[in-house]
């Protein structure tokens, strides 16, 4: 009875998430685990040692043939030790905002990669390689912006309500820069401004 | 078994996830409505009321990480009532035989027009639009044209533009445009050849910096005119801006050639000036200045007031404009503008009174 008791107390629920990700037209199956993998978490993004890395484990993987290329899927899961259990029940409320933050922390990865990628392609000459430069000396530096100062300046430059002499410079990447990549590219400022 | 059912399951969550993804497409739309009441006085006699309503809405598709696409429609509708047309006017039908009718006091009118659709690329450095697309030059301002136009930044700080439209408003016949944008120690500096065929050729340089929390700036546009026996267009401005306080402050100064002005298309395009009716658009020797004041009155409201002033010729015209600004919510804006004209004439004096709100999406 004491025993249950200090297991009620003090046990962690193991809760796991799970993912599958797949690679087709592997070669060299000997290095499988370096390729970037589509689908699930991976994302085309990440590695399976990339995944290893960031906490998930293989849980199962499916290889089949065909000629000489195989194609992989790998299921994986990833363990989040919640302290959810008060009183010897289950603490759904708690258990469920875990789950949320988990999934809201793989969003932002995913955000903060994309948001990377499209500034240092688009933004990154004349804005600097942490936002820090004032171009042409009459913008402000975008890494002082919140992220309504940051979309109402892109919107504001497509529609022609913005220009303080260089708008036309400008205007070509606010247009191709969508709602998405404008909150993506925000994220990782504040990552590399931090 | 039940292993193999599972991961032929999960296989073909795999193919429907990749092919989801991959025609998957991220579409935002944006917008604004704005509506416009205005009143306008001539001679302190005959008054023109009526509105003006402004309707654009834009979907832009991104495509992947380089390309969009951009499609606009703009709707417009206006009215006005003209409380001078009295009387009568003679019209000729369709069997010769003369008709006389009232004048009519009220004209409307309305459009609709596709004033957007292009498809644009960007990376690198290098963007590319193609398609139909408002030209912005410093003798147009945004008028519609289809065709080419393509940025590249050689450097930190220095672009290099190019752009031909075969079709525009501007003219009947093909436009182009060379530009090289930036800045070096300090000063930005940009160099424009825009040509219309058959109509112009116009070369602009502007030059501009901040000192001391002064902006200084200067643009010269030199216009030659394909029309025989018209004289070349000249047009100087110098700027000068600044904040006094919470009180901004800006001066400009212009003059165009005795001969001719140089070519603009619109009367805001940036190688002219203009306040509400005074213009100094495409006039030959004028020389000109505007100041202005600004200053917020409140967290959500500001005003300015602006005077401008020209000799042109031996005459002289002027007008002063008072204008209030309110932000009613993030999204919406309203303002309440009064302008008084005077002309070459008194005949041509004339005041206007508008109050707008534009809402954006």
């Amino acid at each position: 009875m004491k025993y249950l008791i200090c297991t009620i107390l003090f046990a962690n629920i193991l809760f796991a998430n799970s993912t599958m990700c797949y690679k087709n037209k592997i070669t060299d199956v000997s290095t499988v685990e370096n390729e970037k993998f589509d689908g699930g978490e991976c994302n085309s993004t990440y590695s399976i040692l990339d995944m290893k890395k960031s906490g998930w484990n293989i849980s199962d993987i499916k290889i089949s043939q065909k000629n000489d290329l195989f194609n992989f899927i790998y299921i994986l899961k990833k363990d989040t030790k919640v302290k959810a259990i008060s009183n010897g029940k289950v603490d759904y409320a708690k258990l469920s905002k875990i789950i949320k933050e988990d999934k809201q922390k793989q969003e932002d990865k995913i955000a903060i990669k994309n948001g990377k990628r499209i500034y240092n392609k688009n933004c990154k000459l004349c804005h600097g390689l942490k936002a820090e430069l004032k171009p042409q000396n009459t913008s402000l530096a975008i890494n002082t912006f919140n992220l309504e100062q940051l979309q109402d300046t892109m919107r504001a430059y497509t529609w022609n309500e913005q220009d303080k002499g260089f708008a036309f410079v400008m205007k070509p990447y606010a247009e191709v820069t969508t709602p998405t990549d404008i909150q993506n590219i925000f994220k990782y400022l504040k990552t590399i401004n931090k | 078994m039940t292993k193999m059912i599972k991961m032929s399951l999960v296989a073909a969550v795999a193919v429907a996830g990749f092919t989801t993804s991959a025609s998957a497409m991220d579409t935002s739309y944006t917008g604004k409505l704005y509506v416009e009441n205005h009143a306008t006085t001539v001679k302190d006699t005959q008054t023109v009321t009526g509105y003006d309503i402004d309707f654009d809405v834009k979907a832009t598709t991104k495509i992947n990480d380089n390309f969009t696409a951009i499609v606009g429609i703009q709707a417009d509708a206006d009215r006005k009532d003209d409380k001078s047309a009295k009387g009568k006017e003679a019209t000729v039908d369709k069997n010769g035989a003369i008709v006389v009718t009232d004048k009519k006091e009220e004209v409307t009118g309305s459009a609709v027009t596709m004033d957007k659709a292009n498809l644009n690329y960007a990376n690198n450095g290098f963007t590319l639009k193609f398609g139909r697309q408002g030209i912005n030059t410093p003798t147009t301002d945004g008028e519609t044209g289809e065709g080419v136009l393509a940025t590249y930044a050689v450097a930190k700080g220095i672009t290099l533009a190019a752009a031909h439209f075969g079709n525009n408003k501007i003219a009947d016949t093909d436009a182009h445009a060379l530009a090289v944008l930036g800045s070096v120690s300090g000063v930005n500096f940009q160099l424009w050849n825009v040509g219309v065929a058959g109509v112009v050729e116009n070369n602009t340089i502007s030059a501009s910096t901040t000192v001391e929390g002064i902006a200084l700036g200067a643009r010269y546009a030199m216009s030659d005119f394909d029309t025989a026996g018209v004289a070349d267009g000249k047009t100087a401005i110098v700027t000068v801006g600044g904040k006094v306080s919470d009180v901004s402050l800006s001066f400009a100064y212009l003059v165009n050639g005795s001969g001719n002005a140089a070519f603009t298309t619109d009367a805001s395009s940036a190688n002219t000036a203009e306040l509400v009716k005074f213009s100094a658009q495409n006039t030959a020797d004028v020389k000109a200045f505007i100041i202005g004041a600004s200053a917020p009155v409140s967290d959500t409201m500001s005003a300015s007031l602006k005077y401008g002033s020209a000799d042109v010729g031996s005459a002289s015209i002027s007008e002063v404009v008072a204008q209030l600004n309110n932000n009613f919510a993030k999204n919406l804006t309203g303002s309440v503008r009064y302008a008084a004209y005077s002309g070459l004439t008194s005949a041509s004096d004339q005041t206007q009174m508008r109050a707008d709100l534009k809402y954006s999406f």
